[in-house]
């Protein structure tokens, strides 16, 4: 049975038809042959006509004669037309009968029978003749009969099966078009069903083409924006973020591809120019028309500033919390080191004790404020090319004393060949150093624990063995939750925070990188942090504050000996969002360099003690000024300042008299370059 | 040869404590119990480094670092703060102001006088 409505419609008629077909041949033939025995009928009757006619004459004829013969009288005229017609008439009979042989005799022998003028057998003949015809008559009447019934069936058949068959196709159409019709309903319901969503919707929805051009935006965009939906269309979306227009170009060329199918954070700009934080959700659509964008946007900054306030109210707590153990821990620290008068047994325990259970006070406001800040997404990590067995080495430093205290061995195996990581090398470290000391905590005296490391494709996975109790897979589940500790005693005894591993797993989970555990009870457990090579990053780990990172304030050394200028540079920087180190010459600038971190420097050539050249050849001397952007402006009429701090190898330059705008703007640039 | 190291400290106890224990590490210490203090002593004590406390009353460590980092006549003075702050943004200003770098509350009393001679270079 075909499945398509094509193939379906098809067969049906072809059906119908191949049945209306026969039946209508059949009716077709029905009637036909009706018309045939119409014509016997009609043949038959004309028959007896003359036959009748021929007995009339006969009868006369036959009369005339007797007449004749009684009383002599010639027979008239009349009686010879008779005679002359009698012969036609029986040529006709001959030729209209000439199927029936029976007829044929006696035609034959009525033939004679005139020819002797004998009339009375003439009659007989006439006689037998007319009564073979009424009885050919009545058969054929008969056979009439029944075509006439057979065709009036077959035509009564014929009309009702073309009755059902039309009934049946009104019927079809009319399911067909039912169906239709509901299946529109219920497109044009759920598009608009589909549209009141988008319109309710309470995050602003934008669409765009593939350049970036607005396609669609719901009521809530509009009201986040503040434009009007006209004034919206066909606008490039760049009018909608807070950036210069070539970092916006920059960024557009970019997208979607870092923040495709994320979220991520920008700063917008209204209509009236006020910014704001946005949240964006991206994801792309494809059409007809070819590849869509669409964008869930939210103004976030109320957000923010709750997320402020939290990591603000837990740093002026943790603030308020060191302050009175500072001096607890001080004071118990010196006098058990000091005085021997109280080294005596019964109160140096009490005193140890004080000192150890404020250590761990410390230790948890510390985790704490760490895991607080890891949640506010606040933690940047500072991501460099590390070497991995370098990275273990320095690691375990801290962790060798706690071992030997324990009286546990660690052993380390290095990876294969030297392999680069691309790490926070201190918060790397503090996760290594949490597995490891866990992994002591639990192991057995005598016990060892196991640092190996493995080259995987991607990156590099160290594990960290212990062969302790082990974990069993209820307590697994929970194990990477904040203040979880497993039931055992062991580690209350040694202060546990209970957050070492939750800590652990953000931590890694920002480098882009993994942290797992395989555990048997009994057997010991295997701790792997899986972190990717310094070449291939497949995942920018700090998605979403990646983009608004460049927004926070970037320090800037400014060394102008002119203090008029370097004030209005210094005001038109601050008000940028830089933070400002004013210089008034080159060696003040070199000490701030020096002694501080800085991600910019600003140099006037000429400056007295120590001028422009100098500094720019120093910093670029070091490790850390290798490649900070260093815009130079210099008042110096010949193109050689130009050239020569080009060639020291600053980052761009400047003539004066130089505008803030001018300098903001370069300072921009080579710090996103 | 005893270095000399100024204390600006407002809390007493933390005082005491920070106080004893560069003592044990052989510094010369000079107090200070808030910012102005803190710049008096500066000038006429000369001391080898000065520990400035974040927070103190009248002026706080960080005005007192510009200060003295803006009057030449100071600005070469090694300045250390001590603090129990933990925002990373607060940590890289002080840096940015000059201080050679910074030691948190808690710190360890035993290892103070130490770890100031660490970031001395010595």
């Amino acid at each position: 049975m075909p499945q398509s409505l094509k193939g379906r419609t098809l067969l049906g008629a072809t059906l119908a038809f191949l049945v209306l077909g026969a039946i209508a041949a059949l009716a077709f033939r029905n009637t036909e042959l009706l018309s045939d025995a119409d014509v016997w009928v009609s043949h038959t009757h004309d028959v007896i006509q003359l036959i009748e006619s021929a007995r009339v004459t006969v009868a006369r004829t036959a009369l005339a004669d007797t007449r004749q013969l009684r009383d002599g009288t010639p027979p008239g005229p009349a009686i010879e037309q008779d005679r002359f017609r009698l012969r036609g008439t029986l040529a006709s009979l001959t030729s209209l009968t000439a199927d029936n042989p029976d007829q044929q005799r006696r035609l034959a022998a009525l033939s004679t029978d005139l020819t002797r003028q004998a009339s009375e057998p003439a009659l007989a003949v006439l006689s037998e003749m007319l009564l073979d015809e009424n009885r050919l008559l009545t058969d054929r009447l008969e056979a009439r009969q029944r075509n006439a019934h057979a065709a009036s069936q077959t035509l009564a058949s014929l009309s009702v099966v073309g009755g059902l068959v039309l009934a049946g196709a009104f019927f079809f159409i009319y399911r067909q078009t039912q169906a239709q019709l509901r299946a529109e309903q219920a497109r044009a319901s759920s598009e608009h069903r589909t549209a009141v969503i988008v319109e309710r919707m309470v995050a602003g929805l934008i669409t765009t083409n593939e350049r970036g051009r607005i396609e669609s935006v719901n009521p809530a965009a509009v009201a986040i924006f503040g434009y009007r939906p006209d004034e919206l269309m066909g606008r490039s979306i760049r009018i909608l973020m807070s950036m210069s227009d070539e970092r916006a170009t920059a960024a557009l060329q970019a997208m979607p591809g870092p923040a495709l199918g994320r979220v991520t954070e920008w700063e917008a700009r209204r209509k009236d120019g006020s910014t704001f934080p946005m949240e964006l959700s991206l994801f792309e659509f494809p059409t007809e028309t070819g590849r869509h964008f669409a964008g869930n946007v939210r103004d976030i900054s109320e957000r923010r500033e709750v997320d402020r306030m939290k990591s603000e109210f837990v740093s002026v707590v943790s603030h308020e919390l060191r302050t009175p153990l500072t001096s607890v821990r001080g004071a118990l620290q010196i006098v058990l080191d000091e005085a021997p008068v109280f080294q005596d047994p019964e109160h140096a325990p009490l005193l140890q004790i004080a000192l150890k259970n404020c250590e761990r006070l410390i230790r948890i406001i510390n985790d704490i404020l760490d895991v607080s800040k890891i949640e506010a997404g606040q933690v940047q990590l500072k991501l460099e090319p590390c070497d991995t067995a370098e990275l273990i080495r320095s690691s375990l430093e801290t962790s060798g004393e706690m071992a030997r205290a324990a009286g546990v061995r660690i052993v380390v195996e290095p990876p294969e060949k030297p392999a680069v990581v691309r790490v926070d090398p201190d918060r790397f470290s503090q996760v290594l150093t949490n597995l490891v000391s866990n992994a002591i905590k639990f192991s057995p005296v005598d016990g060892v624990v196991t640092v190996t490391t493995h080259l995987g494709k991607r990156g590099v996975a160290i594990s960290v063995r212990d062969r302790g109790p082990g974990i069993s897979d209820k307590d697994i589940k929970v194990l990477f939750n904040k203040f979880k500790q497993l039931d055992s005693s062991p580690t209350r005894a040694r202060g546990g925070s209970g957050l070492g591993l939750a800590i652990s797993k953000a931590l890694i989970e920002e480098h882009g990188g993994t942290i797992s555990v395989e555990s048997m009870v009994g057997q010991g457990s295997v701790f792997t942090v899986k972190v990717p090579y310094a070449e291939s990053l497949e995942r920018a780990p700090s998605g979403p504050y990646r983009v608004s990172a460049r927004r926070s304030s970037a320090s800037v050394i400014l060394a102008e000996d002119d203090s008029d200028l370097r004030e209005v540079l210094a005001q038109a920087l601050s008000r940028s969002g830089f933070t400002v180190a004013p210089a008034s010459n080159g060696r003040v600038a070199r000490t701030l360099f020096d002694t501080g971190h800085y991600d910019a420097m600003v140099v006037d050539l000429h400056m007295p003690v120590a001028d422009g050249f100098g500094l720019i050849e120093h910093v670029r001397r070091t490790a850390h000024g290798m490649k900070m952007p260093i815009v130079v402006i210099s008042g110096s009429n010949s193109g050689l300042g130009e050239t020569r701090s080009m060639a020291l190898g600053a980052t761009s330059f400047l003539p004066k008299p130089v505008t803030t705008d001018e300098l903001v703007t370069e300072l921009y640039r080579t710090l996103d370059a | 040869m005893s270095l000399k190291a100024l204390l600006a400290e407002d809390d007493p106890d933390i005082q005491l404590v920070a106080r004893l224990s560069l003592k044990r590490a052989g510094f010369q210490v000079v107090l200070a119990t808030n910012g102005a203090e803190a710049l008096q002593q500066v000038s006429s004590e000369r001391p080898d480094v000065a520990l400035l406390d974040w927070m103190m009353p009248e002026l706080d460590g960080l005005e007192v670092c510009r200060r003295l980092k803006a009057d030449p006549a100071t600005a070469a003075i090694p300045v250390i703060f001590l603090t129990a702050r933990s925002q990373e943004q607060e940590l890289k200003t002080g840096l940015r102001m000059g201080a050679i770098g910074y030691i948190t509350k808690p710190f360890d009393a035993l290892t103070l006088g130490d770890r100031v001679k660490e970031l001395l270079g010595l």
